[in-house]
């Protein structure tokens, strides 16, 4: 999992003839001392609760029975293949984003601009935004859904087997941004004279893609890998409030089997499920980036960022895919912001292209006040759980960089970070839910989960990012015997940037969380959640609240932008 | 390392502020309300004399009672649709003894057997009329007089061009469980009132959910369902139009004649007619039941306040207040005006003349909601027990491609009562 670099011999100097100087720079124990913080919190929050779980799930009523019986359930075994099809399609995702990245290497920056505004914006939206704005679109009475309005027909979308196609379009219209633009910039700063080897070589398009490109952009393909796949292990809110109730239990995953039945299943039955999920989504997180591993060369010396050179225009065709792309995807947000600016009266009973504007709908919002406050509770929490993040998960990702630890600890490390990405809270719900109920639950308290669940990943960026900091930094202070993690952090602000935006985006978004530890208070998607049990006729408020929802992801987005784009992709240049 | 330091001191601030919540704190409230009916609770609220907190806990209601949770989100007070949570033992022990005004039929409901009146454990605070159904003037010259007819005057309707007889929010489960008991009340209402108390030692066969009248029952509403051409857009439309829907498909667009729909229909119906369609009388007639047969008891179902004993009084004095006699007389005047209020409080205002009728008529023989009781396997929720199991009954008979031949409406009927009487041995007992 870990990329070890080939350039340890770099700087030794050669008319040094003291001892050779000490790397690390307060040993090693001073290494594990930059971990201990996020390990006791991933212990404590993450492993303790799993280990609980799996001696639950063995040793409930029959032993393994518990295993036995879930197997053996139609409904399981269902679930868990519509879950192995959404890890199907978070595979699609990352294909996708990597054939429109390759696609776009010839466009100009204005067209490059618009594009990653406009396809990373769903990526930062919460998978509840996504269902309200799609199943808004397809709704089946064509005087209120664009969909149906323009293909009459007897199709009804939101029926069972067609519900499919809008799920799988809310996923990939949230995903794909991502893959997009981390793959973009992947691109742009490939050693280009490998490209021209291939070229030469006389090897065609596809074949350069994978023997060359794929492999190098591996750091970062891993990692777009690993966030999709998590999304795809736990959906569970774009089911939720996508799809009508009674075509829900045709499209059951196990996140959602788990938490409808947790009381009839029983604690047994309930974790042996919940470890079932976790293991097929770290079976298949193990077996693709093994793939990706296979094909990776030792990485060469660094190169200066040099964009591969395209010369001329782009094809006209190319052009036309990327205007179409750009209004499909800005499509699903606009038809919602719309839809917010109508009165209520007219969102529940006609399409936005009807007219009967106003900010109706906005007063319904926030008539009540809960969702003003949730939304500030929310904030708060989000702030929290990126300080805490960030606190943590920067000495973790320094001790793992090359020359703190033993490489065989840092990679046990590592491929534990990996694991923990997946992890389905699922899995923890009934040991935390048992702590949090007996007292012990504070906002702290719930930010420390949010915080924990997010270490992981947040751990994996920000070590790419120090990896990759040029080793003049690093070693000037190494030899003087002092730490380097100030110069490593200072190098990487944007990658911390990002980890912060992502830590606060993630906690602001969750709303699973807060439901199966029944923290139903102060949280603002869940307030969304509630208003969409009667969905046409709050279609008005519902969509101010989702707008509002998104808003301050979105405005994070555009305030860090360009950061983000770097912090994201600092390790792609190894 | 002078930014590290203030990066401690920024999330030392940060956690003071956010723990900074004290243990006397607002009354919290939690309700399954949302939208329209949680403004109108809240305006009721603005009236208490000291502060509180609502919020809506959804489906989540039940596991709030149920488990210990974290103290930020334990409820001093909440308001329950589902009587099920007033009757599940471990709950009831949470719970405060109230005095309660409710005329009979109701207190019996929330009383245990033997339970002196003393111990009562909860309130009504609005109840709700689940025997009607809605139709627009002129599309029902004739009332139906009793089912038989409502399904001959269904067909011959379902055959000619125009609105279409009937539409169902098939997308909410409760809607086709309001249908189904409704239905078996006018069947076996003994067997009805006895089928949310499982024997201890379960059902003997023939009995319970493999009881005939289930059977005759799910018939019944096969053979209504089944109608070719009963329903706007077809079968496969029903099973996502969910309750509102279903009523503007009638009220609103024209695309149907009859809703069966309980009294809180009225507020929807009110809400989205063009100016045109406010002038147009609004009507509703009783739930057919069999000729011959006894008229049944009226389906009911309402929310309950229920005081937790962790509140200590606040929450006995927040119940008592919240039913008392002067919220009745002051402040639900608007809710009731609006519609979708019926009150079990003498002082309370009259509703509006529509809903006249089943004002009296919940004073008389009722029957709670049977969904809102069942425990285990049969427990309600999207795609979970009876709700589940009539929506796949309602995916087959009238969501197929083709008509359904008689032989498949039967094996349809058989498949669900399997359903029931597997699930119907599941889960706990109460």
């Amino acid at each position: 999992m870990t990329g070890e670099d080939a350039l340890l011999f770099d700087v030794t100097p050669h008319h040094d003839l003291r001892a050779p100087a000490r790397w690390h720079g307060q040993g090693r124990w001073g290494a594990w001392g930059y971990l201990l913080p996020a390990v006791v919190l991933t212990t404590v929050v993450l492993l303790v609760p799993l280990t609980v779980t799996v001696v639950t799930s063995v040793s409930g009523d029959g032993g393994l029975d518990g295993y036995l019986d879930v197997m053996t359930d139609e409904e399981v075994w269902l679930a868990l293949f519509h879950n192995a099809l959404w890890l199907m399609l978070a595979l699609v995702v990352c294909a996708l984003g990597l054939g429109l990245a390759w696609l776009a290497r010839d466009t100009g920056p204005r067209t490059r601009g618009v594009l990653l505004a406009v396809l990373a914006l769903p990526a930062v939206t919460s998978p509840l935004t996504a269902g309200v704005a799609f199943r808004l679109i397809f709704d089946a009475n064509p005087d209120r859904g664009l969909v149906s309005a323009l293909l009459p027909g007897d199709v009804i979308f939101l029926g069972p087997g067609w519900i499919w196609l809008v799920l799988g379009l809310a996923f990939v219209w949230q995903w794909t941004g991502l893959a997009f633009l981390v793959f973009h910039v992947g691109l742009s700063t490939m050693p280009a004279d490998l490209l021209r080897v291939g070229r030469v070589f006389g090897a065609g398009r596809l074949r350069r893609l994978r023997t060359v490109v794929i492999p190098a952009l591996f750091p970062t393909a891993a990692l777009v890998m690993l966030i999709v796949l998590t999304a795809a292990v736990r959906v569970f809110d774009l089911v939720l409030v996508g799809v009508p109730g009674s075509i829900q239990s045709a499209v059951d995953v196990v996140g959602l089997f788990w938490w409808r039945h947790r009381d009839d299943l029983g604690d047994g039955r309930a974790s042996a499920l919940a470890i079932l999920l976790f293991a097929m989504a770290v079976a298949l997180v193990m077996l693709v980036l093994w793939r990706l591993r296979r094909d990776w060369p030792s990485a060469g010396p660094r190169r200066e960022d040099r964009p591969v050179s395209v010369q001329g225009r782009p094809r006209r065709i190319v052009q036309v895919l990327f205007a179409v792309v750009a209004v499909v995807w800005a499509f699903p947000l606009v038809a919602l912001l719309l839809t917010s600016f109508r009165v209520p009266k007219e969102a529940a009973t006609s399409g936005w292209w009807t007219g009967g504007y106003g900010l109706g709908s906005y007063g319904e919002a926030f008539s009540d006040g809960s969702f003003a406050d949730a939304l500030g509770a929310t904030a708060q929490r989000g702030l929290l759980v990126a300080v805490v993040v960030l606190l943590l998960a920067v000495p973790a990702a320094y001790a793992l960089t090359p020359e703190q630890l033993p490489r065989r600890a840092r990679r046990i490390l590592t491929t534990g970070a990996v694991v923990l990405v997946v992890l389905p809270p699922q899995a923890l719900a009934l040991p935390l839910g048992e702590v949090l109920g007996s007292g012990a639950g504070g906002i702290v308290i719930l930010s420390l989960v949010h915080a924990a669940l997010v270490l992981p990943l947040a751990v994996l960026l920000l070590r790419n990012a120090f990896i990759s900091v040029p080793r003049p930094v690093v070693l000037r202070p190494l030899a003087e015997g002092r730490s380097a993690l100030f110069q490593v952090t200072a190098e990487s602000g944007p990658a911390v940037v990002a980890v912060a935006v992502l830590a606060f985006v993630l906690t602001w978004n969750d709303l699973v969380l807060g439901l199966l530890l029944n923290w139903p208070a102060d949280q603002a998607p869940l307030v969304v959640l509630q208003q969409a049990r009667h969905f046409t006729t709050s279609a008005g408020g519902l969509a101010a609240q989702t707008i509002v929802l998104t808003a301050v992801p979105v405005l994070l987005l555009f305030a860090t932008g360009r950061w983000l784009v770097r912090g994201l992709t600092q390790g792609v240049r190894q | 390392m002078n930014r590290r330091q203030a990066l401690t001191v920024l999330s030392g601030l940060a956690a003071a502020g956010l723990s900074g919540c004290d243990e006397e704190g607002p009354l919290r409230i939690a309700v399954v309300w949302s939208g329209w009916e949680l403004n109108r609770f809240r305006d009721i609220l603005k009236w208490y004399d000291r502060p509180t907190v609502v919020y809506s806990a959804g489906d989540n209601i039940a596991a709030l009672l149920k488990n210990p949770v974290a103290s930020a989100s334990t409820p001093d007070v909440a308001i329950v649709p589902r009587l099920e949570l007033v009757e599940d033992d471990d709950i009831r022990a949470r719970l405060k003894p109230l005095t309660s005004f409710d005329p009979l039929p109701w207190k019996n409901l929330v009383r245990q057997e033997q339970e002196p009146d003393t111990s009562l454990k909860g309130i009504w605070f609005k109840v709700a009329h689940k025997s009607r159904v809605w139709h627009r003037p002129g599309t029902a010259p004739a009332l139906p007089t009793d089912w038989a007819e409502w399904v001959k005057e269904c067909r011959i309707r379902a055959g000619r061009t125009g609105p279409r007889p009937l539409s169902i929010g098939a997308a909410d489960g409760w809607v086709l469980t309001d249908w189904f008991e409704n239905v078996l009340l006018g069947v076996d209402a003994e067997l009805y009132g006895r089928l949310h108390l499982p024997p201890p030692d379960g059902w003997r066969p023939g009995d319970g959910w493999g009881h005939e009248s289930v059977k005759e029952t799910l018939t019944r509403l096969a053979e209504l369902w089944s109608i070719p051409g009963l329903l706007p857009g077809g079968g496969r439309r029903a099973l996502i139009t969910q309750f509102h829907d279903s009523i503007l498909d009638v009220f609103r667009y024209g695309h149907a004649d009859m809703v069966a729909a309980p009294d809180f229909a009225w507020p929807v119906i009110k809400g989205y007619r063009t100016e045109e369609q406010e002038r147009e009388q609004v009507m509703s007639f009783r739930f057919p039941w069999p000729a011959g047969g006894e008229k049944p008891p009226v389906l009911v179902g309402g929310d309950v306040v229920v005081a937790l004993t962790a509140a200590g009084d606040r929450g006995k004095r927040f119940a008592e207040w919240l039913t008392g006699p002067d919220v009745a007389r002051n402040r639900l005047k608007d809710w009731i005006e609006a519609g979708g209020f019926l009150s079990l409080n003498e002082s309370a205002p009259l509703s509006h003349t529509a809903l006249d009728e089943l004002t009296t008529e919940l004073r008389g023989d009722i029957a709670f909601d049977l969904s809102d009781r069942l425990t285990g396997g049969l427990a309600g929720g999207d795609g979970r027990g009876l709700w589940r199991v009539l929506t796949e009954f309602f995916t087959v008979v009238a969501a197929g491609g083709r008509p359904p031949r008689p032989e498949q409406l039967k094996r349809a009927v058989d498949d669900a009562m399997g359903m029931l009487t597997a699930l119907s041995g599941t889960g706990r007992t109460s």
